[in-house]
């Protein structure tokens, strides 16, 4: 069953739309990468799913109800939750106040204690500013915050960005765990090779259009294509991948 | 400030004498007018560089003090307070009013950071100048936080302005000469640092009293912006202050 499907969708930041004519579908408990070269639009069709953007038009229709007229708030309570690229947790805050705000913001004050468990690592540095967390345990309060509130979706900017590649396959884990709690993800990705092979299925874009789509192992093994757009050598850290 | 202190001088005149209930009333009036530049004037700079919204506060404060002038003139006014003796401490004299002002601003104080740290509006207000793109795409409505922290900001400047009057003589510039001062002091205990500024203008201040001590009062501020430039010169981003990164 799908979750979420977009229709049509073209979005931007002025009067030139960033992407146009975007077909998306997330099904449920599905792990979707949108991958693509640099300025292609990705972080943009998950703003535009956010409300995040001045300039939106199409549909994207989330368990039933239309989202684009909707307040971010209202998205977040009807179950989707969003990690940006770069700042997604608040430096100034301890681990334990982020996660307290969160809780306090979906009214899940409880949610606090199930993070704790689910992450112990947060756990363990409660009191620490989030500015002075190692870029995993970072990225781990991140995906707390985004669990919390109990969504059916999460939406992912780079999750990798900025961690050495032993992080990227943690991180990478840690997403396959999200799969586990039974919520869907649609993620962007740098390093498309290895989010593909344990994607149920990717969109590759380029220049604000989709060009290619289908299952993971369709994408990876369309040799050419995946010359094209993920890059001619298979990066070096998928070998363990 | 200024207008707090001339609603306290107001309320005095017309409902009651007691400092209490002026400086109330005081903190309601500035709240109100607070709002309505909310309203007015900041919720459309939401988004602006802090270099316009500290040019167009400057520029409200011209309309604030120019609209008191209109109607109350020039004169000098006072707060009234009960006359009391001065308490004496082993030989050291101190006024009860004083100590009533120390203990105010010391109850605001503990009050701000009480709210800013132990409740959930407060938290969301850190979370708002932490990082405004992450708090709204967390949920948080900015709206309704930036008109709490406006109250607040009235409520504060209200009793800042009694505080400051029950001390001086109320006249139009008052609090002028300490804007720029409080402007130092937020800039040496680093920007978007509550405790900062707390620390930046404690360490102003006493620099600026020893000063007069060992250069004569004229020129205290000489010195207390000196220990301003070392400060800054050692610690840009002032004392508690992050460094912002430039991406
Ligand atoms: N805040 C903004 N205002 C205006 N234009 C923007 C803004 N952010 C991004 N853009 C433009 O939108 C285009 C697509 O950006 P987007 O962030 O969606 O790319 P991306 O595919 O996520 O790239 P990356 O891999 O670098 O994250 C870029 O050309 C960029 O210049
Ligand atoms: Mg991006």
């Amino acid at each position: 069953m799908s979750i979420l499907t977009i229709k049509n969708l073209s979005a931007g930041y002025s009067e030139t739309y960033i992407v146009s004519n975007i077909d998306m579908v997330v099904h449920e408990n599905e792990i979707v990468t949108i991958a693509g070269t640099n300025g292609a639009g990705k972080s943009t069709v998950l703003k535009a799913v956010m409300g995040l953007l001045p300039r939106v038009e199409g549909s994207a229709v989330f368990l039933g109800t239309e989202l684009l007229r909707q307040p971010t708030e209202d998205r977040i309570r009807s179950g989707i939750t969003y990690v940006p690229q770069v700042a997604n947790v608040f430096g100034s805050m301890t681990v334990y106040e982020n996660l307290q705000l969160t809780g306090e913001i979906c009214g899940r004050p409880q949610g606090v204690r199930e993070m704790f468990e689910l992450f112990p690592v947060l756990a363990e540095r409660r009191g620490t500013y989030a500015e002075s967390l190692s870029g995993g345990e970072r990225q781990q309060l991140a995906f707390a915050r985004a669990l919390l509130p109990r969504p059916k979706l999460i939406l992912l900017d780079e999750p990798s960005a900025a961690l050495s590649p032993a992080l990227t396959g943690q991180v990478f884990e840690e997403v396959k765990r999200l799969k586990t709690m039974g919520v869907a993800v649609l993620m962007v990705e740098q390093r498309a090779r290895q989010a593909l092979a344990f994607s149920d299925r990717g969109y590759i874009l380029d220049a604000g259009k989709i060009v290619l789509s289908g299952t993971g192992a369709d994408l990876l093994g369309n040799e050419e294509m995946a010359e094209l757009y993920l890059g001619r050598h298979p990066q070096p850290q998928t070998a363990d991948a | 400030m200024t207008l707090g202190a001339y609603t306290a001088v107001a309320s005095q005149a017309f409902f009651s004498g007691s400092v209490l209930i002026a400086a109330l009333n005081a903190m309601v009036v500035t709240v109100a007018v607070s709002l309505f530049f909310y309203f007015w004037v900041f919720r459309r700079l939401t988004g602006r560089s802090h270099i316009s919204l500290l040019i167009s506060s400057i520029g409200i404060a011209f309309v604030v003090r120019c609209t008191i002038t209109f109607f109350a003139g020039y004169d000098q006014y006072m707060i009234q307070t009960p006359i009391t003796r001065a308490w004496n401490f082993g030989g050291v004299r101190i006024l009860p009013t004083d100590l009533y002002v120390v203990a105010a601003a010391l109850v605001a104080l503990i009050g701000a950071f009480s709210l800013l740290h132990l409740t959930p509006t407060g938290r969301k207000m850190r979370a708002l100048a932490d990082n405004g793109d992450l708090a709204a795409t967390s949920g948080i409505r900015e709206k309704s936080v930036m008109l709490v922290l406006w109250m607040l900001t009235g409520a504060f400047c209200g009793l800042a302005g009694v505080l400051l009057g029950l001390k001086a003589v109320v006249v139009p510039e008052l609090g002028f000469e300490l804007l720029i001062l409080m402007f130092a002091a937020v800039i040496l205990g680093g920007i978007g640092s509550p405790v900062g500024a707390v620390i930046g203008a404690l360490i102003f201040g006493i620099a600026q009293e020893w000063a007069s001590l060992l250069v004569g009062p004229p020129y205290k501020i000489v010195l207390a912006f000196i220990v301003l430039l070392t400060v800054l010169l050692l610690r840009p981003q002032g004392i508690l202050g992050r460094i912002v990164a430039v991406r």
